[in-house]
């Protein structure tokens, strides 16, 4: 592989170097779950509920059985005994909440539609799913609870029969920990919102839904007596699958070994919990002593998992005539689902929503509370802007309301309560390390001339021509302290790399997170390659697998060039540091890591530049030829770092968007998308570029096009992509990427980490920009999606 | 079962099939070409299955494997010619036109036919082209780069 | 999903409630009825065979007769599980208006579909409902009316 693009004085940082990782996945080579053969591979197949809530009275498998090449058929009642039951401490957040009882597959009823009601395995696929069709399932049928409000409800009926009610988690985000703290917060707030000058209070609802990647999930899974289990996952965290693995099915913890395919067909958090398939189809390989494997289908994909936003946000917002923002108060319910998946169980997604409620934004003070209900719907899983995207809806929307409300420009009030110096923390704790917020600001506003913007607005609606212009910002997470991460979920939030260096000069780096697109191969390549003065093509990055990689917590909100790629450059730098200790010595100089260069394969000397040895020669002596050391040197150049940044960290972004609407049939046009950037030092732009368009787009096409819909009956009815529509090419704008970043002072590389949240300002960008075009009618839209029918009865209303 | 003889990339197969054995299952499995992948549940609406049949661009999910039999198939696999890249696969490559690859290679044989018959195209029209694909990661603004880029690497060479 | 409709029928009050008691009649002008069996004299079991979009399914399931008011009206409470297909449930009230020599049936269906059925989407369904309501209808106009041949279709 040639390179295109040649590094800026022997650094590879900030090179638009194209991507190691495309060869492969350009010629049909790339290796996903669904590509991994093993011999004697059996193919299994879940019978799946077709009601939202129902006892099991009885499961007949014997027809299902019968059939030819058939190997097993397991239900709920077969394997209670066999494992143990979620939860499990691995897997469980350190936050109080009501965590439900559950097994892979259902047991005495189940609670949702398409909950796991029974496993089918077989000698081919084809034949596994003939035997679905044969598994006679008896139900009673239950009442579906498919509203939260309503599942709060007292003697509303129970999801979670171990619990005395549907309210899995609550919490109040402001005031401090205790009752009187809380409420003295609270009575503060209410006088602000007494005396302030304007007050706005909206309900802001946001639909289910989520941003399912293109490849669904798989396992397979092969078990040896001597080896123990080894597990092929679609996970972005290999590491913690592991051990939940070990947990629920009682096998020695050295003798588990996950893997996270090199190539996952995109994540965006919906590979991150736990999910019940892996134990199930980890325990049935074990009892059946061939490999199994199961290929998640997209109509299961739908049924099960990607479902996430769906809150009800009830928020009032209190300023000056001068636009000050002075206190918010939100009451936040959000519709968890069943709870049953690891790690996140629904309403840590929520409740990381309602933290982030407070954004770029000063306030003096702030009441903050949330509930969220179990229901009879599929459990939410992560999505891109994690539990944020509907509670940024909210405090966008809610910031260009109180404008209008005061008459003042929203972009103007934005600009005035930008957070104008971090460090800062905002009043639910969240602490923001550095950036420079208004830089980005106005940056992004050089990107557009809103005084001229309104002069061809207004000259637009003589003409009957409505356009508009929208903001959002939106502070992100840059990966995830263990400070934040072990109270939220229970696990560690350092960066891990290993570095290896081969007597042949090149490099092998190996982390424990788990890639599914975001070309971590070539950004590491271009690190290691910077430290070490090598070309990126001498490398090679190892990921995901456990038995060979250092213990991470998975490729998770933001964590890639914040966390990981720091370890990697400091494992890099301790490497450098023992071969300059060494080569100095064998030079005879006493010499400081800095007098040394390392550049075009070579290792120079800065003062002499006719002292050096190249890189190889250098390596091979001290990992092949250990002898006439230094004191208390000992040959070998490996190293594996964990990296812990001092402060949790941060990235910024803002978004302006223009829209042309058609008010005769509420169609609607995005002309221009313009984004400005803090994501700190770049180390690929082109890499960069295409996270922030490709999380653009799903906030987009989340916004306009994709719904879960579940009927009063609990039916999910949006299960093919038929219904459930992802924008195409067509239905998207072009996105411009602009930048204004401020080096991170906690990473070594001055990097952040990004992509996680960055789809959470959009819905408020674009429905800002549609509300200002539609401002003559007094339109606010308050509810998502979005859509031209919608608009434009909104429209009719105003109009009548 | 049927016994049916199709021709891949150049190589002649000849295999006993179940007669309702879809075309991307006997590509995938059969014939353990895994660079076309099964994305929707087989409805024709992802892209991701997406072959030449006889030279036309065609969603394989929607075939059995016996409507192929006597036909020349060519999948990802076949667009390089040996160690050289198409100026498509190229052009994915310098513009950055692809994050996971799963949607890649039906996008790759999707534009393939498209340039062959629009060989100039508007952005506009890319983007229309592109309407039978689905794409999750990049919001499309380099797969369309990467087409604009492949046309006019095409045309110089032409 | 919910389905109201009237059609008149030319017999009959009497004759017209009689008949939608009867078993043999039923069977006859449900689309579809395979088999139809009474296990009490308000209650019926059987199995019918329709087909709703590209799905074709087998549904057994029974039907109780409930708040009889002849020759007036009653309600039909009825279930049926489709296999992979689906299940449905159903509520009817049917209620007779006498004309002297016709009578005008009016019909209140409330339903509940369930499974892949329920994912070929609403106006389908409702569609297909009222195609085969229409078609059962007709047929059961023509029986009581001593016409031949009810169709299936």
């Amino acid at each position: 592989m040639a390179s295109k693009a040649t590094p800026d004085n022997g650094s590879w940082m900030g090179s638009r170097l194209p991507r190691r990782e495309d060869l492969r996945l350009v010629t049909g080579q790339g290796k996903y779950i669904s590509d991994i053969v093993l011999p004697r591979m059996a193919h299994a197949v879940f019978v799946r509920s077709d009601y939202a809530h129902a006892k099991i009275v009885s499961i007949d498998t014997s027809a299902a059985l019968a059939l030819p090449g058939v190997i097993s058929v397991t239900t709920g009642a077969d394997i209670v005994d066999e494992m143990r039951s979620m939860p499990q401490p691995v897997l469980l957040p350190n936050l109080p909440a009501k965590y439900p009882t559950f097994y892979p597959l259902s047991v005495d009823k189940v609670k949702f539609h398409g909950a796991p009601v029974a496993l089918v395995i077989a000698r081919d696929k084809y034949t596994a799913e003939d035997a679905v069709e044969l598994v006679e399932v008896e139900y009673e049928e239950l009442p579906a609870v498919v509203d939260p409000n309503a599942a709060l409800e007292p003697g509303a009926p129970l999801v979670n029969e171990d619990h005395p009610d549907n309210e899995i988690f609550s919490m109040t985000f402001t005031g401090g920990e205790t009752q009187a703290e809380q409420d003295e917060n609270d009575k503060a707030v209410e006088e602000i919102f007494n005396s302030a000058d304007a007050v706005i209070k909206e309900t802001f609802r946001v639909h289910r839904t989520g941003l399912t990647p293109m490849e669904p999930r798989g396992v397979l899974c092969d078990w040896s007596e001597s080896d123990g289990l080894t597990a092929w996952i679609t996970t972005q965290r290999p590491h913690i699958d592991r051990l939940a693995l070990v947990d629920l099915l009682d096998i020695p913890a050295e003798r588990v070994r996950v893997i996270a395919p090199r190539d996952q067909g995109g994540a965006f958090g919906i590979k991150a919990p736990f999910y019940r398939e892996n134990v199930i189809i980890a325990h049935m390989a074990r009892k059946l002593g061939q490999p199994v494997r199961w290929i998640e289908s997209r109509y299961e994909s739908l049924m099960n998992v990607g479902q996430e936003r769906d809150q009800i946000n009830t928020l009032e917002v209190a300023a000056t005539k001068d636009g000050k923002l002075l206190a918010l108060r939100n009451r936040g319910v959000a519709d968890n689902g069943t709870g049953e998946t690891g790690v996140y169980w629904g309403f840590l997604m929520p409740f990381l929503g309602a933290h982030e409620i407070p954004n770029t934004y000063t306030w003096d003070k702030a009441d903050i509370k949330l509930r969220v209900a179990v229901t009879n719907k599929a459990c939410l899983t992560p999505s891109r802007a994690f539990g944020h995207f509907p509670t940024r809806f909210a405090i966008e929307r809610g910031i260009d309301i109180i404008a209008h409300k005061i008459g003042m420009e929203p972009a103007d009030v934005r600009r005035k309560n930008l957070i104008p110096e971090l460090p800062y923390t905002s009043v639910t704790g969240g602490y923001y390390d550095s950036g420079d917020f208004l830089k980005v600001w106005d940056n992004l506003m050089s990107h557009v001339d809103l005084a001229n913007f309104r002069e061809e607005q207004a000259k637009a609606r003589e003409s009957g021509r409505y356009i508009g212009i929208g903001f959002g910002t939106g502070v992100e997470l840059s990966g995830m302290a263990s400070e934040v991460l072990v109270p939220m979920e229970n696990q560690p939030g350092y960066g891990a790399a290993s570095i290896r260096l081969d007597p042949r000069g090149t490099v092998q780096i190996f982390g424990g997170d788990a890639p599914g697109g975001q070309g971590h191969e070539t950004s590491v390549a271009q690190v290691v390659a910077s430290a070490f003065g090598i070309k990126p093509e001498d490398t090679l990055t190892t990921t995901g697998d456990t038995a060979t990689t250092p213990f991470g917590a998975g490729t998770i909100g933001a964590r890639g060039a914040s966390y990981f790629m720091s370890a990697v450059h400091n494992a890099c730098v301790e490497l450098k540091n023992k071969i300059v200790r060494i080569l100095a010595h064998d030079l005879g100089i006493s010499a400081q890591p800095d007098d040394f260069e390392f550049s075009n394969g070579e290792v120079v000397l800065r003062s002499d530049s006719s002292v050096k040895k190249t890189f190889r020669e250098i390596v091979e002596r001290i990992i092949m030829h250990p002898i006439n050391m230094p004191d208390g040197e000992v040959g070998g150049l490996e190293a594996t770092v964990f990296f812990e940044a001092a402060k949790p960290m941060i990235c910024f972004n803002a978004d302006l968007c223009i829209v042309d609407v058609n008010i005769d049939n509420g169609e609607f046009k995005i002309t221009r998308w313009v984004s400005s950037e803090d994501v700190g030092n770049v180390i690929n732009p082109l890499i960069v570029d295409g996270q922030m368009q490709g999380a653009i787009a799903q906030g987009l096409s989340n916004t306009m096009f994709e719904e879960f819909i579940y009927d009063d009956q609990g039916q999910q009815l949006t299960a093919d992509f038929e219904n459930y529509k992802i924008a195409t090419a067509a239905d998207l704008p072009n996105i411009d990427v602009t930048y204004a970043p401020t080096p991170c002072p906690h990473t070594p590389m001055g990097t952040r980490g990004i992509g996680e949240g960055r789809p959470s300002s959009v819905p408020g960008a674009l429905c800002n920009a549609i509300c200002d075009a539609l401002k003559p009618f007094g339109i606010e839209i308050t509810e998502l999606p979005v859509r031209p029918n919608a608009i434009w009865k909104k429209i009719q209303e105003a109009r009548s | 079962m049927k016994n049916i003889r199709v021709n891949i990339n150049g190589v002649a197969y000849q295999e006993t099939v179940p007669v309702r054995m879809l075309l991307v299952d006997f590509i995938r499995e059969t014939a353990a070409l895994t660079g076309t992948h099964v994305s929707c549940t087989y409805e024709g609406v992802c892209g991701a299955c997406t072959i030449h049949l006889d030279g036309e661009a065609v969603k394989s999910c929607l075939m059995l494997a016996v409507q192929a039999d006597g036909h020349e198939i060519t999948t990802v696999e076949g667009l390089a010619n040996g160690k050289e890249l198409s100026a498509l696969q190229q052009a994915f490559n310098d513009q950055h036109g692809l994050q996971c690859g799963f949607c890649t290679a039906g996008i790759l044989m999707n534009m393939t036919e498209f340039l062959d018959k629009n060989p100039d195209p508007t952005d506009d029209e890319i983007r229309h082209g592109l309407v039978g694909n689905l794409c999750r990661c990049t919001g499309y603004v380099h797969i369309v780069n990467a087409v604009r880029a492949a046309a006019k690497s095409r045309l110089s060479e032409a | 999903m919910e389905l109201v409709d009237e059609i008149r029928i030319k017999a009959d009050r009497d004759t017209v409630f009689a008949a939608l008691n009867d078993i043999d009649v039923l069977q006859r002008a449900i689309p579809g009825c395979e088999k139809l069996e009474a296990i009490s004299p308000t209650e019926f079991s059987g199995v019918v065979v329709a087909k709703v979009g590209p799905m074709k399914a087998r549904f057994a399931g029974s039907v109780t007769l409930s708040d009889v008011k002849a020759p007036e009206s009653y309600t039909l409470v009825g279930a049926g599980k489709g296999g992979v297909a689906g299940f449905a449930k159903m509520r009817t009230l049917v209620s007779l208006v006498d004309e002297g020599d016709s009578t005008l049936m009016r019909y209140e269906v409330k339903a509940d579909i369930g499974g892949k059925l329920a994912q070929l989407g609403g106006a389908l369904i409702t569609k297909t409902s009222k195609k085969l309501a229409g078609v059962f209808f007709s047929n059961f106009e023509a029986i009581v009316n001593g016409e031949n041949e009810p169709s299936s279709e």
